[in-house]
């Protein structure tokens, strides 16, 4: 089977084919330098993404934009935000500090604003 | 009341030329910033994606906009919050206004670093009725990230730029469906990793060479007619579809805010929407600078923060020194350029290395930018992908005489 990806690394956004069987790389075309490679790989084994959204914040009558501290697997996206909606945030926050510990692994949910 | 520099805005730009006047020795810095904090247009784009340049880090935009606040609290910059430059004339007397009413201050040197605004509505013509549900995609972005209200179920977005795409993500992951992004041109104006990690990553159909024809529904959008487009980007008879939706999102491009360098007389460039300035990114009038997404519209907030610190430190020169007479060339944007920055190089900057930022005006493949002087070339910027999207910054060294022409070379 063949997956179309684009590279994301670099502006020239290469269009790369990876040709694959049983979960294996059988082959990959279209990448101008390795750095593509690395990240056609990375995106065929373990796709991930970092997850940003807002909470409400009661106390405070507003949005506070959070977010995770790392990339989390991409099939696990909608699962993560819907524990992250069910914080509960208490004022004071700090920028950066953890409001939910452990979401998909040893991902965090930190705050990306003070309130 | 004075100041040596005033800083209009307090944004990205805004921030980034307050300190670096402050540290380039201006003796008294202010911003002086409509809204009720700093960080501008950034509050409200969560998503990350800001900061890798300047940061090393990919931030969120409050992040990225939070770090540069801490930096002008520690500096102990002024700020009046709040409070909007409402004129200003060419001798740099800038009147704002607040609640307590309105001031002059005289400043020594102005900053304009006012951002950009969404193209409005009536900058295309749909037609049908006006009924609710259409919005730019910088109020949903606004109403679904700060006030926390979502505006639809089922959203089309026309316009592909990063705001069109960022918020076809948002409104996917906050539970909206978004049926489809036309886009009239042939190719997306957005970040390639836009496309990706917005588009493809939710499967949200991107259709381009389409526009919206017609909006339906009489209180509340019940749906829009889309259609493919020629090469004139006239729609084509027959390619017409129905898509029900109840929002249509207008994602149709940004110009720099300029009420105010038109008070101060300021002369503006028709290509960028913003002022003309020279390489210290000094308008037509001495002694005022402009930066960031009033100056051009920028694809990073990296990018407009490393050009306020420009105008941040020439506008301490000023004060200090004062003008400078230099004899200026002009930049001209020639064949399939779409914009340069700065418009005049002075003899002494070209000398010693000036910095221009590109775009081209549509999309090339393996061409170059080419800068001549006359007929003679004295640089090359070869690239496998030019696109309009995808500012291009480069140093442009010449002890030569004459003006400067741009132009894209291609070699298909
Ligand atoms: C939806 C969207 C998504 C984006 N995504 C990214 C991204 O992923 N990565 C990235 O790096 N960049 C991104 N950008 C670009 C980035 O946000 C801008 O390049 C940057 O914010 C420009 O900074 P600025 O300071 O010039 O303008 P702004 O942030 O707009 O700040 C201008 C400030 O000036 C104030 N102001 C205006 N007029 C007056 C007046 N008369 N008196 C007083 N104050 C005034 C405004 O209130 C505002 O605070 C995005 C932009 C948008 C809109
Ligand atoms: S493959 Fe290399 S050149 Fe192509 S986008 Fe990726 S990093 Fe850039």
């Amino acid at each position: 089977m063949i997956k179309k990806i684009t590279c994301t690394t670099c502006p020239m956004g290469c269009d790369m084919l990876l040709e694959h069987e049983d979960g294996k790389i059988l082959s990959l075309t279209g990448n101008r330098c390795a750095r593509g490679k690395a990240y056609a790989e990375n995106e065929f084994f373990h796709p991930a993404r970092v997850l940003t959204t807002v909470l409400y914040v009661k106390a405070c009558d507003s949005m506070l934009p959070v977010r995770s501290d790392r990339p989390i697997p991409k099939d696990r996206l909608f699962e993560c935000l819907r524990a992250v909606k069910g914080i509960r945030v208490v004022p004071p926050v700090h920028r950066g500090d953890i409001l939910y510990a452990g979401i998909a692994g040893d991902a965090n949910i930190i705050a990306s604003a003070d309130m | 009341m004075g100041t040596d520099v005033l800083v209009v805005g307090g944004g990205p730009a805004g921030m980034a030329a307050a300190l670096s006047a402050a540290q380039s020795g201006a003796g008294s810095v202010l911003i002086v910033e409509r809204n009720e904090r700093l960080g501008g247009i950034l509050n409200q784009c969560i998503h990350n994606g800001f900061g890798l340049t300047l940061f090393g880090k990919e931030l969120t935009g409050p992040e990225y906009a939070g770090r540069y606040a801490d930096q002008i609290g520690q500096a102990e910059i002024p700020c009046l919050f709040n409070t909007t430059v409402v004129s200003m004339t060419g001798n740099k007397e800038v009147l704002i206004r607040n609640t307590d009413g309105e001031r002059q201050i005289e400043a020594g040197a102005v900053i304009l670093a006012t951002g950009c605004r969404e193209r409005p509505r009536g900058a295309i013509s749909i037609p049908g009725s006006r009924p609710a549900g259409v919005y730019s995609a910088g109020t949903v972005q606004k109403l679904i990230n700060c006030c926390g209200y979502m505006p639809g179920k089922r959203a089309v977005i026309l316009g592909s730029g990063d705001i069109g795409l960022i918020m076809a993500r948002r409104l996917t992951l906050e539970g909206a469906h978004v049926e489809a992004v036309c886009e009239i041109m042939p190719y997306s104006s957005g970040l390639k990793r836009n496309i990706v990690q917005c588009l493809e990553d939710y499967d949200i159909p991107l259709y381009l060479s389409h526009t919206v024809t017609r909006i339906f529904g009489r209180e509340r959008v019940e749906g829009v007619e889309i259609s493919g487009v020629d090469e004139h980007l006239a729609p084509v008879e027959g390619t017409q579809r129905f898509i029900e939706c109840d929002t249509l999102l207008l994602s149709v491009g940004l110009i720099p805010e300029n009420e105010l360098a038109g008070y101060a007389g300021i002369v503006m460039d028709a290509k960028t929407g913003g002022p003309l300035v020279n390489d210290r990114l000094e308008t037509s009038v001495p002694g005022i600078f402009a930066c960031g997404n009033s100056l051009h519209v920028h694809d990073l907030a990296d990018f407009a923060s490393l050009e306020a610190v420009e105008a941040g430190k020439n506008a301490a020169a000023y004060v200090k020194a004062g003008g400078e007479a230099c004899q200026e060339f002009e930049c001209r944007a020639g064949n399939g350029i779409g914009s340069v920055v700065p418009q005049r190089m002075s003899a002494k900057a070209l000398a010693e290395g000036a910095t221009a930022y590109i775009r081209v005006g549509r999309p090339f493949e393996n061409a170059s930018i080419v800068i001549k002087r006359g007929d003679r070339v004295i640089r090359t910027v070869r690239s496998p992908r030019l696109t309009p999207g995808e500012m291009v910054k480069t140093v442009v060294r010449d002890s030569g005489d004459g003006d400067l022409t741009f132009e894209v070379d291609s070699h298909d």
